[in-house]
């Protein structure tokens, strides 16, 4: 079948449209521009307003600044994008790739250039240890899910209280400026009670065994990890707790993503799990925190940690605790293992 | 009947086993096309992932010719050549649901007599591997 040569609106194939990606590039760049030239007119036009205006500044100009300013944001955010996605993007970049040594970068941006798609241990924004040098940083609970179930409450806990006080109100007699019919309300108030009384439940599911137990810290070492190599790490804990079991795993896994028609899969494959620490049934007491040291090795012919937009190769240490009365707490540790160079080959045959 | 062009790559590791910071020095020539049918000769060393996961690649050097770069017409059939110093990473990796190979590949253009450019391409696979300790 004749494939027509501009078509303006296609339907999304997976990755693949049927329009051309020139036209969709085109296209996104004619909206984000329309939307930041439409924003900055806006506010030029709205701050001459203010300006002109003799007394304060009423709620609706701070309003419509605030959506002018979504305008020029948001235009200006899909202006960059659609420029770095096209072929003059990946000019941009190879050629900040080639003369990277000639710019007076800073020594952050050279090295993520130096080792290309591994991720970049940041001195600055990693914490320092209290027993080892450097705190490793948590990256599970789920946190989207938590925020979306704190959200999912507090617009339901809201509705009730704007329903129960329209419902008394009417009850006492008292004229209301909403103006819809009375049973309304009164009838959703049930249901928003009820609502709110589940998510508060399975709020309290997804914190407990969060807020109440402070949670375990580790602490290596050294960052960045090179194969062959050995580190420290310390597990720290306090609090009151009886502990049935505390297990650590090494991981290391492959997490692949792939189109399947519009969704986008997401897949993990363990390449590695090793267990470098298990203690079971033990108390943490308030003067007697856990405090315990072992030692992980990274195998010398292992894979370095890889960063690509849709493949990924991360090293973790995961921590597995059953705690009486808590729910079973799993959380993940983000480890960065960098490809051997001379200088860690021979710390490690120093070992 | 036209026979498909030839592209011969050949790189100076016969074992096409390489170190991070190694100079990977290649040669290539594209044979069995006239000289006025070949527009233009990519060369490219680059990674590509494969497995599961949707594909991606990433090219770490990269030159074009074109057969009018100049006011002469070059001949692009003549056997070029090209070096560049490989990357610390990514390193060569083969797993389950991901592997990552290095990759010399030369695309050329060629146009036919009253025929629509048509495009070939030609991967020369190499492994980038970690150091070793000597």
């Amino acid at each position: 079948m004749a494939r027509p040569l501009i078509r303006l609106i296609g339907k999304k194939r997976g990755s693949h449209h049927s329009v051309s990606h020139r036209v969709g590039m085109w296209g996104d760049i004619a909206f984000s521009l329309t939307l930041l030239v439409f924003g900055i007119l806006a506010g030029i036009a709205l701050i001459s307003k203010a300006l002109r205006s003799d007394t304060s500044i009423s709620v609706d100009i701070w309003l419509l600044a605030t959506v002018v300013l979504t305008f020029i944001l948001f235009g200006g955010q899909g202006l960059i994008r659609s420029v770095m996605q096209s072929r003059m993007g990946h000019g941009l970049r190879f050629s900040i790739q080639q003369n990277v040594t000639r710019f007076d970068l800073p020594q952050r941006v050279r090295s993520r250039f130096k080792l290309p798609n591994v991720p970049h241990f940041d001195t600055i924004l990693a914490s320092r240890g209290n027993v080892q040098k450097w705190r490793l940083p948590m990256t599970t609970g789920q946190p989207v899910k938590t925020l979306a179930v704190i959200i999912f409450f507090s617009i339901w806990v809201c509705i009730s209280i704007i329903l129960l006080y329209y419902s008394i109100a009417r009850y006492l007699g008292r004229e209301s400026e909403v103006q819809f019919s009375w049973w309304l309300p009164v009838l959703s108030l049930p249901p928003s009670i009820g609502l709110s009384i589940w998510a508060g439940r399975f709020l309290k599911a997804q914190l407990q065994g969060r807020i109440t137990i402070d949670p375990l810290k580790l602490e290596i070492s050294a960052q960045p990890l090179y194969p062959g190599n050995s580190y420290d790490v310390t597990a720290l804990q306090k609090g009151h707790l009886y502990v049935r079991s505390l297990r650590i795993f090494l991981i290391c896994e492959e997490v692949t993503s792939y189109h399947q028609g519009t969704d986008i899969r997401t897949e993990t494959h363990e390449v590695l799990r090793e267990r470098v620490f298990q203690q079971r049934r033990f108390e943490i007491k308030p003067n007697a925190r856990l405090n315990e040291t072992f030692q992980i090795h990274i195998p010398a012919g292992a894979m370095h940690s890889f960063q690509g937009n849709y493949n990924s190769l991360q090293w973790k240490l995961v921590s597995i605790g059953r705690y009486r009365d808590m729910p079973e707490i799993r959380r993940s540790y983000a480890l960065i293992v960098h490809p051997p160079s001379p200088h860690s080959l021979a710390e490690g045959s120093d070992q | 009947m036209k026979f498909d062009p030839l592209i011969s790559i050949k790189l100076n590791h016969a074992s096409r086993e390489y170190q991070p910071g190694d100079l990977l020095e290649c040669e290539y020539q594209v044979d069995a096309v006239e000289r006025k049918e070949l527009k233009s000769v990519e060369v490219a060393t680059m990674w590509y992932s494969s497995g599961k996961g949707d594909e991606e690649e990433a090219i770490h050097y990269y030159e074009r010719q074109t057969a009018r770069q100049s006011q002469y017409e070059t001949d692009l059939r003549e056997l070029a050549h090209f070096s560049t110093e490989l990357p610390l990473s990514p390193l060569s990796y083969s797993g389950t649901n991901l592997s990552i190979t290095w990759c010399v590949r030369v695309r050329i253009i060629v146009q036919y007599a009253d025929q629509t450019p048509k495009e070939f391409k030609y991967s020369q696979p190499f492994q980038l591997h970690a150091y070793q300790s000597s």
